[in-house]
C-alpha cells in the first residue's frame, strides 16, 4: 500500500511539472513579487508576448524596422507619441546599413530590454533598447547609448 | 625760525576768511528771509456739489505768509493751460474760494499766487481736471492724476504681509510719491504670542478685516483730495481674497484697479492628482514624470511648506465649492482688472537611438498655476501680461522597481517666472507701477 501511495505521489509530481512546462510570458505579466527574468530562446513554452517580442526582435535584426522612419514611429510608445511627431523624428533621420542583437532581450513583467548595434556609413553604436508592453504590442519606450 | 615768521600772518588771514564767509552766509540767509521769501504753494480743492448751471467752484488754502498774497484762479481746455477760459484775475479773497464758468468737457485748474506788487508767480503743483457729466449737466471730478490713490496689498498664501517690503515694493512705491501710510499690508489673520501666523483658515474668513481696511483708506483718499478709492496689488492667493471682497459688496466696492499676480481664478492643478496636473496630451509616464519634477522643484523652494490639509488649500482645488461661489457672479465693470502672470514654454528632448528629438512648445503657465487659470475671471475682460520665458526640459528613462519610468530634468538655472518668484522680479513691480500710475 505504502509502495502505491509513493508511486502515486511520484506520478502527480511528473505530470504536475510536464503541464507547468516552464514559466511563460503570461504568468510574468500579471506581475507579482515571485517574477523572474526570462530570456528569449531559454524557455521550453512560447507564449503570444513572447511570440510578439521575438517578431519585433526579428524585424529590428532585418534591417526592416529602419529601412523608414514610419517603421520606427509605429514602434514607439504613447508617452514619446504623445510628445514627439514623426517628422521630428524625419528630420535627423539618417539610414542605417546594419543591425546586430547583441544581446537577446530580457523581460520582466512588462518590460523586456535587448541590446542592439547600429551600423551606419562610417558610424557604429551600441544602445540598449527598453520595450514597454502596451496594448497588446511590444513598444520602444526609450534608449540608452552604450560605449 | 624763519618758518614761524611767515606763520603767523598767514593764520590771521585764514581767520579773517573765515569770519568773513560766516558774516556773508548770515547776511545772505537773512537776505533771503526777508526779500526772496516765495509765496507758499496753494493747494486746490474742490467744492462738491458744484451749480448745475455751467459754474465750477474752488476752494484752496489760505497759507499764513509774512507779506500779504494776491490769487489769480485759471481754468483751461489742457493741462499746459493754452486755451484759459474763464479766470479770476488777481483776487485777494477772505476765504480762498471763486467760482469760474467753464464749458462741458474736460477741464482743468490751478491757482497761482504772488506777493502784492510782487512779479514772482508761483502755480499750484495740483492741477484739478473735471469731467462734466453730458446728461445730467453737472459737475463730476475726473480722477486727481496728482493724488496717488493707496495701494492695498494682499499676500498669497504662504506669505506674509511684510514680504512687501522685503520684496522691495515698500521702496518702490514710496520713491514714487507714494505716502507710506497709504500703502496698506493686508494681514490674513493676528500673529500670536509666539509669532505664529494662522493664516489658512477659509478664504471668506481671511478676507473678513477687507471692507474695513478699504472704508477706511477710501476716506482718507477723499480727505486728501482723491475720488475716494483704493487699488488693490494682490499676490496668488490674494487675488482670490480681493474677489472675495468683490463679490461681497454689493453696491461700491470703491476699488479703481485689482492687479493680480499669479492668482488662481479657476483653482490650482497641482493640488489635484498628477495625472490631471496639465491640460497636455502627455502619456503616463511622462505626466508622472512632469508631475514628481514640477512639485519636488516646488516643494524644495517653496519660502514655507504648504499645509495641504488647510481649509484655504482645499477653496484652491478646481471647481471647490468657494470657487464655483466666487465664478458665479461676474464681479463689478467699473473696475479695471489687470492679470500679470508667468508662462514657462517648455520643449521636451530626448535621445532615441542617434537621433535627438525636440518636442514643440507646451505652456506650463507658473508650474504652480495654468495660464487659464491666471487669467479667467468669469465675466470681465481683463488685461493681461504674460511673463515668458522658453526653456527645453530633458527627458531621461529611469529603471525603477516597477520597471522602467522617466525622469525630467529641469533647466533650474533659468527658471525666472516660477509662482513665488514672480513677484520678485524687478520687471514686474515696474509693470505694476505702471498699471497703477496709468
Amino acid at each position: 500500500m505504502k509502495r502505491l501511495l509513493f508511486l502515486s505521489s511520484l506520478l502527480l509530481i511528473g505530470v504536475g511539472l510536464q503541464l507547468s512546462g516552464g514559466i511563460g510570458f503570461s504568468d510574468l505579466g500579471q506581475g507579482g513579487n515571485g517574477s523572474q527574468p526570462v530570456v528569449l530562446g531559454q524557455t521550453s513554452k512560447v507564449s503570444p508576448r513572447e511570440s510578439k517580442l521575438k517578431q519585433v526582435i526579428q524585424d529590428i535584426e532585418e534591417g526592416s524596422v529602419f529601412s523608414q522612419p514610419e517603421r520606427v514611429y509605429q514602434l514607439l510608445s504613447r508617452d514619446l507619441i504623445s510628445v514627439f511627431s514623426l517628422e521630428e523624428l524625419k528630420k535627423g533621420w539618417v539610414p542605417v546599413d546594419q543591425v546586430e542583437i547583441v544581446r537577446e532581450p530580457r523581460v520582466i513583467n512588462d518590460w523586456a530590454e535587448a541590446m542592439i548595434e547600429l551600423n551606419s556609413e562610417n558610424d557604429q553604436h551600441r544602445y540598449l533598447v527598453i520595450f514597454h508592453w502596451e496594448n497588446g504590442a511590444w513598444k520602444i519606450f526609450a534608449t540608452e547609448g552604450l560605449k | 625760525m624763519g618758518g614761524s615768521k611767515n606763520f603767523l600772518p598767514l593764520t590771521s588771514r585764514l581767520t579773517g576768511w573765515l569770519v568773513g564767509m560766516i558774516l556773508a552766509v548770515l547776511f545772505l540767509s537773512y537776505f533771503s528771509s526777508r526779500v526772496l521769501a516765495s509765496p507758499v504753494i496753494p493747494q486746490v480743492r474742490p467744492v462738491l456739489p458744484i451749480s448745475r448751471d455751467g459754474f465750477v467752484g474752488v476752494v484752496w488754502d489760505l497759507p499764513r505768509h509774512d507779506a500779504p498774497l494776491e490769487w489769480l484762479v485759471q481754468a483751461g481746455l489742457d493741462e499746459g493751460f493754452t486755451k484759459i477760459v474763464d479766470e479770476s484775475g488777481w483776487i485777494r479773497p477772505r476765504l480762498g474760494s471763486f467760482f469760474l464758468q467753464v464749458p462741458q468737457g474736460r477741464i482743468f485748474i490751478r491757482v497761482g499766487a504772488r506777493e502784492v506788487g510782487g512779479q514772482e508767480i508761483i502755480w499750484s503743483e495740483i492741477q484739478e481736471s473735471y469731467q462734466i457729466d453730458e446728461k445730467a449737466a453737472h459737475w463730476v471730478p475726473s480722477f486727481p492724476e496728482e493724488v496717488p490713490r493707496p495701494i492695498v496689498f494682499i499676500h498669497g498664501l504662504d506669505g506674509r504681509p511684510d514680504d512687501w517690503i522685503e520684496r522691495g515694493y515698500g521702496e518702490l512705491f514710496t520713491g514714487h510719491g507714494y505716502d507710506p501710510s497709504w500703502l496698506w499690508l493686508y494681514a490674513y489673520a493676528d500673529y500670536d504670542y509666539d509669532g505664529a501666523y494662522d493664516a489658512d483658515g477659509e478664504i471668506v474668513g481671511i478676507a473678513r478685516d477687507l471692507p474695513s481696511v478699504i472704508n477706511q483708506l477710501r476716506k482718507v483718499h477723499q480727505k486728501n483730495g482723491g475720488e475716494g478709492k483704493v487699488d488693490i496689488v494682490a499676490f496668488s492667493l490674494g487675488g482670490l481674497v480681493g474677489r472675495t471682497y468683490l463679490r461681497s459688496i454689493l453696491i461700491d466696492p470703491g476699488v479703481a484697479k485689482f492687479v493680480n499676480v499669479a492668482t488662481p481664478h479657476l483653482g490650482v492643478k497641482w493640488l489635484m492628482p498628477w495625472d490631471k496636473l496639465y491640460d497636455l496630451p502627455f502619456g503616463p509616464f511622462i505626466q508622472k514624470a512632469l508631475a514628481t519634477a514640477v512639485k519636488g522643484f516646488y516643494e524644495e523652494h517653496q519660502a514655507r511648506p504648504l499645509d495641504l490639509e488647510s481649509p484655504a488649500v482645499a477653496e484652491l482645488v478646481p471647481e471647490s465649492e468657494f470657487l464655483d461661489w466666487i465664478n458665479e457672479e461676474a464681479p463689478s465693470e467699473k473696475i479695471d482688472y489687470h492679470l500679470i502672470y508667468g508662462d514657462l514654454k517648455v520643449s521636451f528632448s530626448q535621445t532615441l537611438f542617434h537621433l535627438k528629438l525636440l518636442s514643440p512648445e507646451y505652456s506650463l503657465g507658473d508650474l504652480l498655476i495654468d495660464s487659464r487659470s491666471a487669467t479667467t475671471i468669469p465675466g470681465v475682460k481683463p488685461k493681461i501680461y504674460p511673463y515668458t520665458s522658453s526653456q527645453t526640459w530633458r527627458i531621461k528613462a529611469l529603471k525603477n522597481k516597477a520597471g522602467w519610468g522617466y525622469e525630467v530634468e529641469l533647466d533650474l538655472p533659468r527658471l525666472k517666472y516660477w509662482h513665488s518668484q514672480l513677484i520678485r522680479q524687478s520687471e514686474v513691480k515696474r509693470k505694476i507701477l505702471e498699471i497703477l500710475q496709468d
